[in-house]
């Protein structure tokens, strides 16, 4: 063998280099993970840092009055489609032009009526208002009792009989 | 603060103008329901009289529907004060549609 003849490549070695970058074998030993007695804890047993806000439970008033706004949510829900079949049973009575527009006018307001009465008692009892339950829960009443889609109502009623 | 105290600090930046001028829009809205209510008060009692009819006169309805939109109106100011000018907008238009669906339920009831 003379000088000039290539040494013999040892190809496992050479698969190795080619698979692995240089500083591989010291990433993650510059800072050893070291084991501690947290890593047996689970995550749920883990308590808060004591600096987070405390967030106060749901008191049972809120909860009711919470469930009393859903539950007036589905009673006006079902007015407005009272009101839409209502609307739909009637018909300008007179001839006017601007009569006719303002009876239409009228009619989108109905159909409206129940969406905006719900919202504008949500505006009327924001949180921090005296005895906000009771008040909201009275205007909620009134609205159903005032907004009842009678022309629907008197039809539904009338083919039933 | 909470939101009460929020739109009570809201309600005192709104410009006089700008409450004036919802006030106005929404009286001429709530006007012509009233204007509608009279015109019914006054034209059909002497029809139904004239017909023959006069026992029927729809008395009821026919004075509610006088009395709702006013009523109405000066209810949606009163809640409205103090508040901020897209809440009084909230409260005046619910007030609206409320009246209209008056109108059209006492039409029927009539």
């Amino acid at each position: 063998m003379t000088s000039r003849d290539p040494e013999p490549v040892d190809e496992t070695d050479d698969d190795d280099a080619a698979l692995s970058w240089a500083g591989d074998d010291d990433r993650g030993r510059m800072t050893p993970r070291l084991r501690d007695a947290a890593d047996d804890v689970p995550a749920a047993a883990v308590e808060p840092e004591p600096d987070e806000p405390h967030v106060a439970p749901r008191a049972p008033g809120e909860r009711v009055l919470q469930f009393g706004t859903y539950a007036f949510g589905a009673v006006y829900l079902a007015i407005s489609i009272g009101w839409i079949f209502s609307v739909q049973l009637m018909f300008y009575p007179g001839l006017d032009l601007l009569g006719e527009i303002m009876w239409q006018f009228g009619e989108f307001l109905a159909m409206v009526s129940a969406a905006l009465w719900f919202a504008a008692v949500l505006t009327l009892t924001p949180e921090g208002v005296a005895r906000r339950g009771a008040k909201r829960m009275v205007a909620f009443l009134v609205g159903a009792l005032v907004l009842v889609p009678w022309p629907a109502l008197g039809y539904w009623i009338g083919s039933m009989q | 603060m909470s939101a009460h105290d929020a739109t009570r600090v809201q309600a005192a930046s709104v410009p006089l103008g700008w409450r004036i001028g919802v006030a106005v829009i929404f009286a001429a809205l709530y006007g012509w329901f009233l204007f509608s209510a009279v015109s019914n008060l006054v034209a059909l009692p002497a029809l139904y009289t004239a017909q023959g009819f006069a026992e029927y006169i729809p008395w009821t309805p026919l004075v509610l529907g006088v009395i709702v939109p006013p009523v109405a109106y000066l209810a949606a100011l009163l809640m409205g004060r103090g508040r901020a000018l897209s809440a009084r907008v909230v409260v005046f238009a619910a007030g609206l549609a409320a009246t209209a669906a008056a109108a059209l339920s006492l039409y029927v009831l009539a």
